[in-house]
């Protein structure tokens, strides 16, 4: 055998070296596409199945009023209304707030990461037909049947409305494309808790109770078995409980002291106020609202 | 001659065609020699999975059990005598070829070059040998000299159902010319586009250049080169109710539909171009010097899919499964009412509806990410790529002493310098415009301003984009030195050796990266640790006629620890790990054999204690969300068991052969932890208690019995294995006593009932192999047919390991305090990732000599 042609032969050998690989530049497949890949592009407007929050709310408002009731939607309803609020922030956490100007209604998921595909302002339909309604802490919201396992709280084989599994919503909504205005409303405490909770809100010229320059929103040490902390907020004519997860971003940022002015997500628990911030940008100190 | 070289040429560039090879950016994770080929099966290669599997191929033509066991019993990846691959010490000409780092040896390294690797010196733990103080897993010494390499070519051609579809390898080799000098050569291929497991493929190319010229019969220089450029994709162990969702054992949770293509998210890329010069001094007729010089530069990367702050898009997320919405263990579980049964049921049909449903969603990822970019978000979704590169040189030289006709005396030193390069880099963004370089598992303990979040303060927020390095950046460098020597005499009846060695090790690390949660101990140099590491060894046959020997043979080390181990958390700061020290091992070993015309028999029984030794492992711990590195310091095993090789020579034509052992591995005290949390730099305390925990991955009973047939040309062969007593890998947090007493396993008395380790499942395996040899002209063409697992038995479980997270919500309270919440449906103890062995699988050979 010639040494020319061993030396031809490992040549080529070694050029495949140069060549394109297996795993090669892999291309964003959705980039030109106009497929929702989240929700369920099946779904279209039907003004027969539609329905309003306000009268949705209405429709159920013994259930929802009543402690641990609930109910399957059997009815082909369909809602249309923007996100106004997602789980960005770790905060707020598995739900939405769904918004049509008539009312708002929490809808709780199961699903960690809803702000990949929900963000504020969007507005979705959603088909009702097999969901479950009832109320927490008479805040109506949609969802599935929970039951309650651990065994050191009051919830402990209680059943009650819950997060509905994601395969479920995905198949329940779609994004209509269209865009809103997420509209942020100054809290008032005398208002309808039935009306306005669910609401985005600016609190201004409060004080949080406790802080002391040291202390945390969130310390891990004082969580709850929902593993949140409450702060007081004072300043108000009406209570006004400021919750935050020891899972939100922000949950380690320290409480400023003196006036601030705070937004976020109003709920209520019965005829208790709450507030749930979003953002750590949704705190801001009286130095810079008067900027 | 011609004709042939453009035939090989031709096959191997078809299969090359347009799936050919990307140059690349750790190892981690008796040859059997038929008329065929050698071939390294592909556990042996350490391929097989992600986990890492560490493999080690002892073979010793003296020992019916150890000659074969290694190649046989690969398919349930049996490890000799249990022990971790470091200490199966591996040669290349005498000079040691075993990573600087974790001390082990990396056989994919060495993978598609079958003919250069065909000649191997090897020493058994307690046989004296003339290039090494033999390793406690015995020693390999491959020769790579050119002239040793018999002149010819070959050329063969390979089809197979495994990792790989095709292979291609041609080698010629010029033998010692009368000019002095020898050329040899080889170049192999293999390649799937999609191997036995669903969305995994393989490309890999592997070359070898050998050159020698011998000047006289004093003085001779050869010269090696090699590497095998590789790009495979990979599977994952998944739980048995994703085996039984997905109907199918080998459900691989790595890949997914991407725009209708598979893609798979770990990929490895593995080139390591090796060179090695040796020069070869016949003193004199008494006396041989060998010198050698290796230097290797690797390069490793593996991917991985990973997510910021979003939900975990692994298909098999725990959360996921039907079974973490309805208690199928336990049906009086409060939460089990008929909601959350119509909930598991909906789960289910998800799952079996369509495959698409049970894979990675790649198209979902890159429409979240399109998401973020319209906020301004950090990626939700991408992949990123762990290197582990090394630049290492390694000098050998070796005096071997005839001292008198039945004495011989050797003397050598190995010294060996490593640069171990660990960064991380952004492989693909997934659509994604932003990514900071920022520690998103910290954020919650810290704000996003605090500087503890940051991975490199020396450039606070820094953006990541892609190829560029974020996580962590660092090297660790390791010089060793050994100086080791052996005197064996014959005696009488007695063949005898005794041996030592003595040695150093020096290492530190040093980082390019300063990590907010070790401000002032992360960038730059860290101390310098050395240890002073030594070790004595004796052994002794005696032969006591017609054909018996008795042997013996007994060993006490101390070795240094393996830079692997060192570091409390590398990936963040230049702290050691507590108690580092030498490991002491101390082992015996008793042996019989016999050799008759008809029977050669091997009976052996070891003992191995070893102490003070440190393992190091770093996991993603869901219950804190986040990292976490573990040290467990001064570990103490024990290693025995008994061993049996018999060939029975029925005729000339019909052999039987039928090899057995029965063994343990056992941890023998509860070990001291300390572990790091990626999410604060705090380093914890406790003991793990994994008392009685074995070695996993490994069968540690084997019985096998084989049938080896020929005639005219025929060879025929039929083996029967059983595999039993494996076990899966433990996770040492779920036995830390704090754990223990978190969740409630411990009574009054303060005794814990610490959960028992998980079992694989063994079972029994059928090879078989058929192959004939056929003369044309003057050439030989061979062809073999080899079958794996011929009852396509799949219910065999190699390996796998138990997943980490415990079973109760606990709430965490901050300074490793947990607060026991409910026990959730999903039950993790009851769900170890397994990994099931590939059923009926074979390789056909086609070899051309000429």
């Amino acid at each position: 055998m010639k040494t020319r042609n061993i030396i031809t032969f490992f040549a080529l050998g070694l050029g495949l070296t140069v060549t394109s690989c297996m795993d090669g530049d892999w291309e964003d497949p959705t980039a030109n596409s106009s497929k929702s890949y989240y929700g369920n592009d099946a779904i279209t407007e039907n003004p027969e199945k539609h329905i309003t929050i306000e009268a949705l709310k209405q429709k159920y408002k013994a259930l929802t009023d009543a402690t641990n009731q609930i109910e399957l939607i059997t009815e082909d309803m369909q809602l249309k209304g923007i996100v106004t609020v997602n789980d960005l922030g770790g905060n707020v956490s598995q739900q939405i707030v769904l918004d049509d100007g008539t009312g708002r209604i929490v809808i709780g998921i199961t699903d960690n990461s809803i702000y990949a595909y929900l963000s504020p302002g969007q507005e979705i339909l959603v088909n009702l037909k097999g969901m479950y309604i009832g109320g927490y802490g008479k805040q109506p919201q949609l969802g599935y049947p929970s039951t309650g396992r651990n065994p050191s709280t009051s919830s402990y084989g209680v059943t009650r409305i819950g997060r509905m599994p994601k395969n479920m919503w995905y198949e329940r909504f779609c994004l209509t494309g269209n865009v809103g205005q997420v509209d942020t409303l100054d809290f008032d405490p005398s208002w309808d808790m039935d009306k306005y909770a669910g609401s985005i809100v600016r609190i201004k010229d409060v004080t949080l109770s406790g802080a002391d320059g040291e202390k945390v929103l969130a310390d891990k040490s004082e969580s709850d078995a929902g593993n949140g902390v409450n702060v007081s907020i004072n300043g108000l004519s009406q209570p006004v409980t400021l919750r935050t997860s020891t899972y939100a971003d922000f949950a380690s940022m320290v409480m400023p002291q003196g006036k601030v002015t705070l937004y976020g997500l109003l709920s209520r628990y019965n005829t208790t106020w709450q507030l749930a911030l979003r953002y750590e940008t949704d705190i801001v100190t009286e130095e810079a609202t008067t900027e | 001659m011609k004709k042939q070289l453009k035939l090989a040429a031709g096959l191997i560039c078809v299969s090359a065609a347009t799936h050919a090879q990307q140059t690349v950016t750790d190892p981690q994770k008796t040859i059997h020699e038929d008329n065929a080929a050698f071939v390294f099966s592909e556990s042996q290669l350490g391929e097989d999975d992600d986990v890492t599997q560490s493999i080690s191929v002892v073979s010793s033509n003296n020992n019916v059990f150890t000659s074969n066991v290694g190649y046989t019993f690969s398919p349930m990846r049996f490890k000799y005598r249990a022990y971790d691959s470091r200490y199966n010490d591996i040669y290349f000409n005498g000079v040691l070829a075993n990573n600087g780092e974790n001390g082990r040896f990396s056989y994919s390294t060495i993978g598609g070059m079958n003919d250069a690797t065909r000649s191997m010196e090897s020493s058994l733990p307690f046989e004296s040998n003339a290039f090494s103080f033999a390793g406690l897993g015995g020693s390999n010494n491959y020769d790579f000299r050119a002239s040793h390499y018999a002149a010819g070519g070959k050329a063969t051609l390979s089809g197979a159902n495994r990792n790989y579809r095709l292979r291609g390898m041609f080698t010629y080799a010029t033998g010692l010319k009368d000019n002095g000098w020898a050329f040899m050569g080889t170049v192999g291929y293999r390649w799937a586009n999609e191997g036995w497991v669903e969305g995994t493929y393989y490309n890999s190319l592997a070359y070898f250049l050998s050159a020698q010229k011998v000047f006289n019969s004093r003085h001779s220089l050869s010269f090696a080169t090699w590497g095998n450029p590789t790009e495979r994709s990979t599977q994952g162990a998944s739980t048995d109710e994703a085996y039984w969702l997905a109907n199918d054992r080998y459900y691989n949770p790595y890949w997914g539909y991407q725009d209708g293509k598979k893609r798979n998210s770990r990929v490895v890329n593995n080139y390591e171009p090796s060179a090695l010069i040796t020069w070869d001094f016949n003193i004199n007729e008494n006396a041989k010097l060998t010198t050698t010089v290796l230097g290797r530069y690797a390069m490793y990367s593996s991917t991985k899919l990973n997510y910021n702050g979003a939900e975990n898009p692994a298909p098999d997320y725990w959360k996921n499964f039907p079974s973490a919405i309805y208690n199928v263990w336990d049906g009086s579980d409060v939460g089990n009412t008929e909601y959350s049964l119509q909930s598991w049921v909906n789960s289910r049909d998800y799952w079996m509806a369509s495959k698409a449903n049970r894979q990675i969603q790649w198209d979902k990822l890159y429409y979240a990410n399109r998401q973020q970019n319209l906020t301004g978000q950090d990626a939700a979704y991408y992949i990123q790529a762990k290197h582990n590169d090394h630049l290492t040189v390694n000098l050998a030289s070796t005096l071997d002493l005839a001292v008198t006709k039945d004495s011989k005396w050797q003397v050598g030193v190995n010294l060996g310098t490593n640069k171990g390069m660990h960064y991380q880099t952004m492989e693909d963004m997934l659509g994604a415009d932003n990514m900071h370089n920022i520690n998103n598992y910290a954020i919650g303990t810290y704000t996003a301003h605090d500087p503890e979040v940051q991975y490199d303060l020396n450039n606070p927020n820094g953006r990541v984009g892609k190829g560029d390095r974020f996580g962590y950046d660092y090297n660790l460098f390791v010089n060793k030195m050994t100086l080791w020597t052996q005197y064996a005499l014959n005696k009488g009846i007695a063949h005898s050796y005794i041996a030592g060695k003595v040695g150093a090790s020096h290492m530190w690390r040093d980082g390019n990266m300063r990590n907010g949660l070790a401000a002032d101990n992360s960038y730059g140099k860290s101390q310098k640790a050395r240890f002073l590491d030594g070790g004595v060894k004796i052994g002794t046959n005696l032969n006591l006629g017609y054909g018996n020997t008795l042997t013996f043979g007994f060993g006490m080390e101390a070795r240094s620890p393996q830079a692997y181990v060192a570091f409390q958390a590398p990936e963040i700061n230049n702290n050691f790990a507590e108690n580092l020290r030498c490991e002491h091992v101390n082992s015996v070993e008793l042996g019989y054999a016999l050799n008759t015309s008809w029977l050669r028999a091997n009976l052996t029984g070891y003992f191995t204690h070893t102490s003070k030794g440190n393992e190091w492992q770093n996991f993603y711990y869901d219950d804190v969300n986040s990292f976490t590195y573990v040290s467990l310091n001064g570990v103490t095993k024990n290693y025995y068991g008994v061993e049996l090789g018999m060939q029975f020579k029925v005729t000339s034509n019909f052999k039987i052969n039928v090899l057995g052992v029965y063994s343990d591995a056992q941890y023998t005290e509860n070990t001291a932890v300390s572990y790091m949390h990626s999410t604060s730099g705090t380093l914890y305390h406790d003991v793990c208690m994994n008392k009685n925990m074995r070695e996993s991955g490994t069968p540690l009973t084997v019985g096998s019995i084989g049938l080896s047939y020929n005639i005219k040309g025929w060879y025929l062969d039929l083996t029967g294995n059983y595999y039993d007593r494996i076990y899966l890998s433990y996770a040492p947090n779920l036995r830390y006593t704090e754990t223990l007493k978190n969740m409630g396993n411990v009574d009054n008395e303060g005794n814990y009932n610490v959960p028992e380790q998980l079992k694989g499942k063994g079972g029994f395996m059928l090879d078989a192999s058929i192959g004939k040899q056929f003369r044309i002209g003057k050439n030989r063409l061979s062809v073999n047919l080899m079958a794996t697992n011929v009852t396509n038995n799949q219910k065999m479980v190699s390996g796998g390991y138990e997943q980490s997270r415990s079973n109760y919500s606990a709430s965490d309270k901050g300074d490793g305090n947990y607060e026991t919440g409910s026990k959730r449906i999903y039950d993790f103890q009851k769900n170890p990732k397994k990994y099931y062995v590939q059923g009926i699988n074979g390789m056909l050979n086609i070899n051309y000599r000429f």
